[in-house]
C-alpha cells in the first residue's frame, strides 16, 4: 500500500478507536453521577447528536479553529510555541480598537481592515516569540507563555482604564454594524486554514519547514535558512491566530471584558486540536470542530445536573483516548 | 624493561566481541598489562582498541574470553565491578554528568568505586592530588562550564580518586593542543612509575613511540603484534597498523592510476585560504587550512578521524562559520554566505551521514529530491511554489539512470538500503551537474560493490569536468580515485601528495603530526 494512503487508513482507524474507547469510558464514569451509566450515556448521545450541540459549537469552532491550524503550522517546524492565547486576545484587542476609535463605522471595507489588523497584531506578537528563539535563543515555550501573560494584562488594563465604559471593567459593545455573522465567521477560519494547508503542500516552504523538524542538519545542508523558516513560520503563525480574535471578537465576543489568568482558553484549546488533527492544517480544523462540540456538550449536560468539572474530565478523556489511539495506530503502521 | 619477572596487573585471554549483526570488533586477544609499564594500543579507526579496553573497564561484555585482574578470573557486569577491581577507564568523549559540579562527580565514582567519600574527604583527597601531581580543576565548576580539556583532567581526576592500578586512556589527545599533550603525557609516565599498569590508546605513531614501553598493533579486530619500544621501527609498526599486503595494493592501485590522470583544467573552483574553524568544545578544529581544487581535479583530504575533517567539510558548505579565512567557490567569496549561496552556485553535497544529514527520514524521496535541490537552479521550484509533477520525475529519472532498488519515487528515504541511499543521494547531486563536489567518507559502511560504484560516479562526474573535493578516512579510497591527497592532522594540513602517491608518506603524516 502507498505509504501516504497507508498513513490516512491507520490514522483513521486510531480515531475510531479512540472514540469508542471514550464513549466506554464516559459510559462508566456516567455511573457515578447522579443519572446511573444509563442515564448519563442517553442524555450523553442525545446531546453529541443533536443539531443545536453543534450550531452552538461554531462561535467556539471559529478561534479554537483559528489557533489550531496555526499552531500545527508551526509545530510542523518543531517551533513548539503556545502562544495563540495571546496572540488570539491582541488580536481581537487591535481589530477592537481601529473598527471602535479609528473608523467607527461598520461596512466590508473596514471589518476587512479590523481583521487584517488583528492579523498583523498576532503576527507582531508570533514574530516576537520566533525572532527572541532565532536571535537570543530563548525557549519559545516560555516566551510564549510570558506573552499570554501580558496579553491577558493588557486586556485587564484597557477594559479597565482607557477602554473602560458603564462602570463595569468592560468596554462598550460593538454596534450591530461593526459585526459579522456566523457563517462568515466559520467561512474565513476555514479558508485562512485552507490557505496554511495549501502552504504547507505547494511551497517551497512546505518543504523546509518538514526538513527543519524531522533533519535540520540536512535543512541547513541543502539551503534552507533555519531561521528564516522560524521567522516566517512564528509570523503566519501569529497572523493566523490574530485573525482568530479579530473573528471571535466581531461575531462572538462583540467586546471585551477582564479575563482571569487562565485567557479564554481558545488558544490552549487549539493546541490539542493540532496535535489532534496530525498538525496538517485541515485535520485541525476537523480536531476544533470535535473539541469546541464537546465544549458546547457543557451547558446542555450541566442542564441535567452533571457537573461542569466533570464534563471537562470527559472532554479530556476523549481527546486522550483519540490522541493515543490514533498515534498508537499511526505507528503501527509505519512498521 | 622486563616483565617476565613479574606478576600481570590485568590479562585478557582470547577475547572475541561479536556485536549483534555479526560486525566481529575483537578476534581472540590475549595480552598482559604489567604494573610500571606503559602499553600503547596502536591501530587505525576501527581496528577493534576502544571495544577491548571497554571490555577490560566492564562497559561491554566479550562475547568470549577471560579476563583475570591480578592472576583472579573476573567477570565484569558494569563499569562498577571494573572500578572496584581498580580498574579506570579515561573515554575518548568524557562521561561526567553535565549538570554535577566536579567535585559531586567524583564523590559519585567514588561511590560506585566502593570508595565511599563524602565531600569533604574527596577535596582532600582532591588538594594531595593537586600537590602530588600538578592536576587541578576548580572541583565546584559545573561539568558543563569546562572545556574540554578541564573534562579530561576530571576524567583523570577520577582515575587517581579511586587509586586505580590499571589506567585506561582511550585516544586521550585527540582534541588537545601540543602543550596539553605534552602535559599529559608526562602525567602518565608519573602514573606507570608509581607502580600502575597504563593502556595507551591511540592512532598516532609518533605518541605510541614517545610514551611506551611496550606497543601493541592491532588491525580490523585482531591483535597483529606487540612489540617493545627499543625494537621498534616505524616502516615495520607501519605494516602492522595498515597490513603489508595492503600497502603492496595501494601501490599498486597508484600505479594503475598512473595512466588514468584526468586534464585538469585551469579553473580553480575552490580556494580556500588560511581557513580557522572552531570545534565543538571552543577549541581550533581546523587551524589554518589553505588549499586549491581544479575544474576536473580529485583532491582527496585524509586524515584520521577527529583532526579537524568535519569542521573543515562542514564550514565549506557552509554549516559552520569560520573564525578566520576565506573560502571561494567558483569565483566567488562565500566565507560568510550560507550553504543557500554554494547551491545556488551548484556545488553538489554529499555528506557523511546519509539519513538525517543528506536526506530526511520519514519522507519520500520526491521530498528529498526538492530539499536536495532546494537552492539549486535546477530546482523544481518557480516563484517558491514546488512543482511536484517534476519533482517526481527528477526523483524517477534518478532512480532509473543509478539503477536505484526502490519501488518508486514516492518510497520512504528510511526504507532504502544504505548502498541505495547513497546512489540516489550521490544522483541527485550529479542532476546539478556541479561545478564543485564536496563529499565526506562517501563510501563508509557500504559493501565493496556499492562502494565501487560510487567511487565509478565521482571519477565520471570529474571527466565531466567538476571540481572534486573527497574528505575520506579511508586510506584506499583516496589513493584510488584521487589526483592529489592532502592530509589533515590536527587541524592542519601537514603533507601534500601528488601522483604517483609514496603510500608510506601518507600514513606517516596522518600518524605522526
Amino acid at each position: 500500500m502507498d505509504t501516504r494512503l497507508r498513513g490516512l487508513v491507520y490514522g483513521a482507524i486510531g480515531l475510531v478507536l479512540g472514540l469508542l474507547f471514550s464513549v466506554l469510558v464516559s459510559v462508566v464514569l456516567g455511573a457515578f453521577t447522579s443519572l446511573g451509566a444509563l442515564g448519563f450515556s442517553k442524555i450523553f448521545l442525545s446531546s453529541l447528536l443533536s443539531k443545536d450541540t453543534w450550531v452552538s459549537a461554531l462561535p467556539y469552532f471559529v478561534p479554537i479553529a483559528a489557533s489550531a491550524s496555526s499552531l500545527a503550522l508551526a509545530y510542523r517546524a518543531g517551533f513548539i510555541t503556545i502562544g495563540a492565547e495571546g496572540q488570539v486576545m491582541l488580536g481581537a484587542v487591535a481589530a477592537y480598537w481601529l473598527l471602535y476609535y479609528v473608523i467607527g463605522h461598520g461596512g466590508v471595507v473596514a471589518i476587512t481592515a479590523a481583521i487584517l489588523v488583528a492579523g498583523f497584531m498576532g503576527a507582531l506578537y508570533g514574530g516576537l516569540v520566533g525572532g527572541l528563539r532565532v536571535g537570543l535563543g530563548v525557549n519559545e515555550i516560555l516566551s510564549s507563555l510570558m506573552l499570554n501573560y501580558i496579553a491577558i494584562g493588557i486586556v485587564n488594563y484597557l477594559v479597565a482604564g482607557p477602554w473602560q465604559q458603564g462602570g463595569y471593567t468592560r468596554t462598550a459593545p460593538l454596534p450591530a454594524n461593526m459585526s459579522i455573522g456566523l457563517s462568515i465567521a466559520v467561512l474565513v477560519v476555514v479558508l485562512v486554514g485552507l490557505f496554511l494547508e495549501l502552504f504547507i503542500v505547494f511551497t517551497k516552504y512546505g518543504v523546509a519547514i518538514d526538513s527543519v523538524r524531522l533533519a535540520r542538519k540536512a535543512a541547513q545542508t541543502y539551503g534552507v535558512g533555519v531561521a528564516s523558516t522560524i521567522i516566517i513560520v512564528a509570523l503566519l503563525q501569529g497572523f493566523v491566530a490574530g485573525i482568530g480574535g479579530g473573528v471571535l471578537l466581531l461575531q462572538l465576543l462583540r467586546q471585551l471584558r477582564s479575563v482571569g489568568l487562565g485567557g479564554w482558553g481558545y488558544g490552549y484549546m487549539g493546541i490539542l486540536a493540532a496535535w489532534l488533527g496530525g498538525l496538517r492544517p485541515l485535520g485541525a480544523l476537523a480536531a476544533s470542530l470535535l473539541i469546541a462540540v464537546l465544549y458546547s456538550m457543557r451547558s446542555t449536560l450541566q442542564l441535567y445536573g452533571v457537573s461542569d468539572s466533570f464534563v471537562l474530565a470527559l472532554e479530556a478523556i476523549i481527546v486522550l483516548s483519540v490522541l493515543a489511539f490514533t498515534t498508537l495506530s499511526m505507528r503501527r503502521g509505519e512498521k | 624493561m622486563n616483565n617476565a619477572d613479574k606478576k600481570p596487573l590485568l590479562s585478557l585471554r582470547n577475547i572475541t566481541k561479536i556485536y549483534p549483526g555479526g560486525v566481529i570488533a575483537n578476534k581472540d586477544i590475549s595480552l598482559d598489562i604489567y604494573p610500571g609499564e606503559i602499553l600503547a594500543l596502536l591501530g587505525e579507526n576501527g581496528a577493534g582498541k576502544t571495544t577491548l579496553v571497554s571490555i577490560a573497564a566492564g562497559l561491554i561484555k566479550p562475547t568470549r574470553g577471560q579476563i583475570l585482574v591480578k592472576g583472579e578470573s573476573v567477570v565484569f557486569n558494569s563499569p562498577r565491578d571494573a572500578m572496584r577491581k581498580g580498574i579506570a577507564l579515561i573515554p575518548q568523549n568524557p562521561m561526567l554528568i553535565d549538570n554535577f559540579t566536579v567535585l559531586e562527580n567524583l564523590v559519585l565514582v567514588s561511590r560506585l568505586a566502593g570508595k565511599r567519600y563524602g565531600i569533604r574527604l574527596a577535596k582532600k583527597r582532591l588538594e594531595e592530588i593537586e600537590k602530588k601531581y600538578g592536576l587541578f580543576v576548580n572541583p565546584s565548576a559545573y561539568v558543563w562550564s569546562l572545556s574540554f580539556g578541564e573534562r579530561q583532567k576530571a576524567e583523570i581526576l577520577k582515575a587517581l580518586l579511586i587509586d586505580a592500578s590499571i589506567v585506561l586512556l582511550d585516544e586521550p589527545t585527540t582534541h588537545l593542543s601540543p602543550v596539553e599533550v605534552d602535559k599529559l603525557l608526562s602525567l602518565t609516565r608519573q602514573l606507570a612509575n608509581e607502580g600502575r599498569g597504563v593502556v595507551f590508546i591511540t592512532h598516532r605513531l609518533s605518541e605510541a613511540l614517545r610514551v611506551a614501553d611496550r606497543i601493541a598493533v592491532m588491525r580490523r579486530g585482531r591483535l597483529v603484534a606487540v612489540v617493545s619500544r627499543k625494537d621498534a621501527r616505524v616502516d615495520q609498526l607501519l605494516n602492522y597498523m595498515f597490513g603489508e599486503e595492503r600497502i603492496g595494493r595501494l601501490t599498486e592501485i597508484v600505479k594503475r592510476r598512473r595512466s588514468l590522470s584526468r586534464k585538469v583544467s585551469k579553473d580553480i573552483v575552490l580556494r580556500v585560504d588560511d581557513l580557522w574553524v572552531r570545534g565543538p568544545h571552543g577549541e581550533f578544529s581546523v587551524r589554518g587550512a589553505s588549499l586549491e581544487l581544479r575544474g576536473a581535479e580529485i583532491l582527496g583530504v585524509a586524515g584520521i578521524a577527529g583532526n579537524g575533517q568535519r569542521e573543515f567539510f562542514e564550514t565549506l558548505i557552509g554549516i559552520r562559520k569560520p573564525s578566520k579565512g576565506m573560502i571561494s567557490i567558483c569565483g566567488v567569496d562565500v566565507t560568510s554566505q550560507s550553504s543557500s549561496m554554494r547551491g545556488r552556485l551548484g556545488v553538489g553535497i554529499i555528506p557523511e551521514d546519509r539519513l538525517g544529514w543528506a536526506l530526511v527520514p520519514g519522507k519520500s524521496l520526491v521530498f528529498n529530491t526538492v530539499l536536495g535541490l532546494y537552492s539549486s537552479p535546477k530546482a523544481p521550484i518557480r516563484f517558491s511554489i514546488v512543482n511536484w509533477r517534476i519533482a517526481r520525475k527528477i526523483a524517477r529519472d534518478i532512480i532509473k539512470s543509478l539503477e536505484v532498488k526502490v519501488p518508486g519515487p514516492d518510497a520512504n528515504a528510511e526504507s532504502l538500503s544504505g548502498g541505495n541511499m547513497q546512489r540516489f543521494i550521490v544522483g541527485r547531486e550529479l542532476y546539478k551537474a556541479p561545478c564543485l563536489l564536496l563529499a565526506m567518507n562517501p563510501t563508509s559502511g557500504l559493501d565493496v560493490e556499492a562502494a565501487e560504484r560510487i567511487r565509478d560516479l565521482l571519477l565520471r562526474e570529474a571527466v565531466r569536468g567538476a571540481g572534486i573535493l573527497l574528505v575520506s578516512e579511508d586510506l584506499d579510497e583516496l589513493v584510488e580515485v584521487s589526483d592529489r591527497i592532502v592530509v589533515m592532522s590536527r587541524g592542519r594540513i601537514v603533507y601534500e601528495a601528488y601522483r604517483p602517491f609514496n603510500i608510506d608518506k601518507i600514513a606517516e603524516a596522518m600518524t605522526v603530526s
